[in-house]
């Protein structure tokens, strides 16, 4: 993902979330990269909101329903794993933390997708809006191996 | 951000070992720092999480990999932390217990080798998930299930290495292993039990093989490194029960417990039947706030009005019948006249045919297939969810069922902690899981988990209990509770440990078994 590219769906997740009780309406911005997926919660009024615009944008929303027992690892398994696999790109939505959480460990350890924004709500249903994407240089740290011929 | 070097290895010495390793792995596969490295952390650390950092993790691919890998952490003195995928979160993740350990993640490792519908088996490496092997089986039309425990994203292996269990009629994950590949710590390849028949035929139809068996030696150990093990998979029945029974008051724990064990020794009810808390049940579905807003443990109206406004018992027995429709009918009809003398007991159930699925996480798992949803449970105290598990094991007895729980519940209170457990049955015991959840961003909170489950432990031990599992930060501790003869077992793991590893560079630590190398490091007992 080139810096611009995103810079611009970070700033588009931002306004997507503008409704969101915890988050400011900031500028909105068309922001879309080809291979950007868009997960939701359908339980979550506020993700709803987010489903709908997303899909307007023409991003490829996936969405799961946490009250009818949709299971995020199932979905991941099942459907976002290999498709990042097929198309490495971004992730974004609205979800519960503990879907998050689940979310974020797998994207992390099995195709290296790192958090860039994640807003967590203090209020009752825990939604978190989050960006997930490569990891950046500096995340990435510097890996330092001085001397390769005393080996 | 601060470089963490293994024990008694300088600077210098590590960056040699690192391009050491990534000559044999692969630079991208020898991860030493950044956001990868951070991945290896313990994310529910009840207490500093630094405390067990690793200096890096390698990501072998094959057997020979591996052997290379243990040649150089030998030359160089560096302990490795070997895990599967390294997802046991609530017990350590993949964090070594050993500071400055170098994982050895095996998550790449992730082919199923054979599956055989006849003998009803599978044979599988180290990275492959209950996920990864149930989609294989459906994918190839195989009438076989996966027992997933309540975390389906965990390996095959590392599961049943752990004693970890599921919920169907093969719930007892090390008695459903057969065979096993093991890297010893000196290079050593071993296949246990038939497996040491190079064509041999019957690795995963029988256990034992011939002379002494070894298979139980490599697990919660680290003798060795298991790169293959055989795993016993159930023939999908025709047909399948699911019931719950919900019951009103607290004190009917005793007589489930009293009315559960003999229908499980006489198998009438052949899976591992759940006893979930009804808090636990209700966290599934909200959060506490929408029931309790105050601070410390959930007052008893507030509980009572929560379970009755969701419909839920304050225990809730969910339990499996698999089979003919006939066999169902009559096993059926005994567990309905048996548990029908509790008052008030309310029972639902329903009957599954053929491909049918049920929908939620728990009943998912009694039908064999993988869910994340017991990471619910993340939910419940709102901001960033974290847990960790007080896991004694408990005599399938009413009265012991009864103490445990009292004994946890008041301890938890005391810390502001709601009771959020269960009891999974096996046959002559019961395994009592409580969790402490917290909010990981508060240090508070995560101090207090970490305080409540020392002294859990101290209750537990004083009554003649002990741990099946315990987190890295509390491995000694309650391996130093099994200390019959001046703790006469623990020298004994310690001993095979010196004779198998002299060099102490596999999993040091590993449930308090320490090698001579780093037993100075033994923590809290």
């Amino acid at each position: 993902m080139d810096r611009r590219a995103f810079m611009m769906t970070g700033a588009w997740l931002s306004a997507a979330t503008g409704a969101l009780p915890w988050t400011t309406q900031t500028q909105t911005h068309a922001a879309v990269t080809r291979n950007t997926m868009a997960l939701v919660d359908t339980s979550l009024a506020s993700a709803r909101a987010f489903s709908r615009d997303a899909a307007r944008r023409g991003i490829a929303v996936f969405e799961i329903d946490h009250d009818a027992g949709n299971d995020i690892g199932t979905l991941w398994y099942t459907t976002l794993a290999p498709r990042l696999a097929a198309a490495p790109g971004l992730m974004i939505g609205v979800v519960h933390a503990s879907d998050y959480f689940v979310l974020g460990e797998l994207a992390l350890r099995s195709t290296g997708l790192v958090e860039h924004r994640c807003e967590r709500c203090a209020g009752r249903r825990t939604p978190v809006a989050f960006l997930l994407g490569p990891a950046t240089k500096a995340m990435r740290g510097t890996r330092v191996i001085r001397s390769t011929s005393g080996a | 951000m601060t470089r963490i070097l293994p024990p008694n290895v300088s600077q210098a010495q590590f960056d040699r070992a690192l391009a050491a390793w990534s000559a044999v792995l692969g630079e991208q596969h020898v991860v030493s720092s950044g956001s990868e490295l951070a991945s290896y952390r313990d994310p529910f650390a009840p207490g500093q999480a630094a405390a067990f950092a690793a200096a890096a993790a390698l990501r072998p691919d094959s057997v020979e990999a591996i052997r290379a890998v243990l040649r150089i952490a030998t030359q160089y003195r560096i302990p490795l932390w070997t895990v599967s995928t390294g997802r046991n979160f609530a017990y350590g993740g993949a964090a070594p217990r050993l500071t400055g350990s170098v994982v050895l993640d095996l998550q790449r490792m992730n082919r199923i080798l054979e599956v055989n519908e006849t003998l009803a088996y599978a044979l599988v490496e180290p990275g492959v998930s209950y996920f990864d092997l149930y989609a294989y089986l459906r994918n190839n039309g195989h009438r076989l299930w996966v027992d997933p425990p309540a975390a389906g994203w965990g390996s095959v292996i590392g599961n049943t290495l752990e004693r970890g269990f599921g919920y169907t009629s093969y719930g007892d994950h090390a008695a459903s292993q057969c065979g096993m590949e093991v890297v010893l710590a000196n290079g050593e390849v071993v296949r246990t039990g038939m497996g040491a028949i190079e064509i041999g035929t019957s690795w995963q139809a029988f256990q034992p093989g011939y002379g002494p068996s070894f298979d139980a030696m490599f697990m919660q150990s680290n003798y060795g490194v298991v790169t293959k093990m055989g795993v016993w998979l159930m023939p999908a029945p025709p047909a399948y029960l699911l019931g719950e029974i919900q019951f009103r008051r607290e004190e009917d724990l005793e007589a489930i417990v009293e009315i559960l064990r003999p229908l499980r020794l006489d198998e009438t009810i052949r899976n591992n039947a759940v006893i979930e808390g009804g808090l636990r049940r209700a966290a599934g579905l909200t959060p506490r706030a929408q029931w309790y807003e105050g601070t410390g443990p959930m007052p008893e109206p507030a509980i009572e009005a929560m379970l009755k406004k969701l419909e839920v018992g304050r225990w809730n027995l969910h339990f499996a019948l698999y089979g003919t429709p006939e066999l169902i009918d009559a096993r059926y009809a005994i567990v309905q006249q048996a548990f029908a003398r509790v008052p008030q007991a309310k029972l639902l159930a329903r009957l599954y045919r053929g491909d049918e699925q049920p929908a939620g996480g728990g009943d998912r798992n009694m039908a064999g297939i993988p869910a994340m949803s017991a990471f619910r449970m993340l939910d419940w105290r709102g901001g960033a969810g974290a847990h960790v598990d007080f896991s004694p094991v408990c005599p399938a007895t009413g009265r012991d069922a009864m103490r445990q729980y009292t004994m946890a519940k008041a301890r938890a209170a005391e810390y502001g902690f709601d009771y959020y457990g269960g009891f999974t049955a096996g046959t002559r015991h019961l395994n009592h899981i409580f969790a402490a959840i917290f909010d990981r961003d508060n240090a508070g909170q995560a101090e207090l988990a970490g305080d409540l489950l020392r002294v859990l432990m101290s209750d537990a031990r004083a009554a003649g209990y002990g741990e099946y599992r315990a987190h890295l930060a509390y491995m000694d501790f309650a391996a130093a509770q099994y200390s019959f003869n001046d703790g006469a077992l623990l020298r004994l793991s310690e001993t095979i440990k010196d004779a198998l590893d002299p060099a102490g560079i596999l999993s040091p630590g590993k449930q308090g078994v320490w090698p001579a190398a780093w037993r100075d490091r033994r923590g809290y007992t």
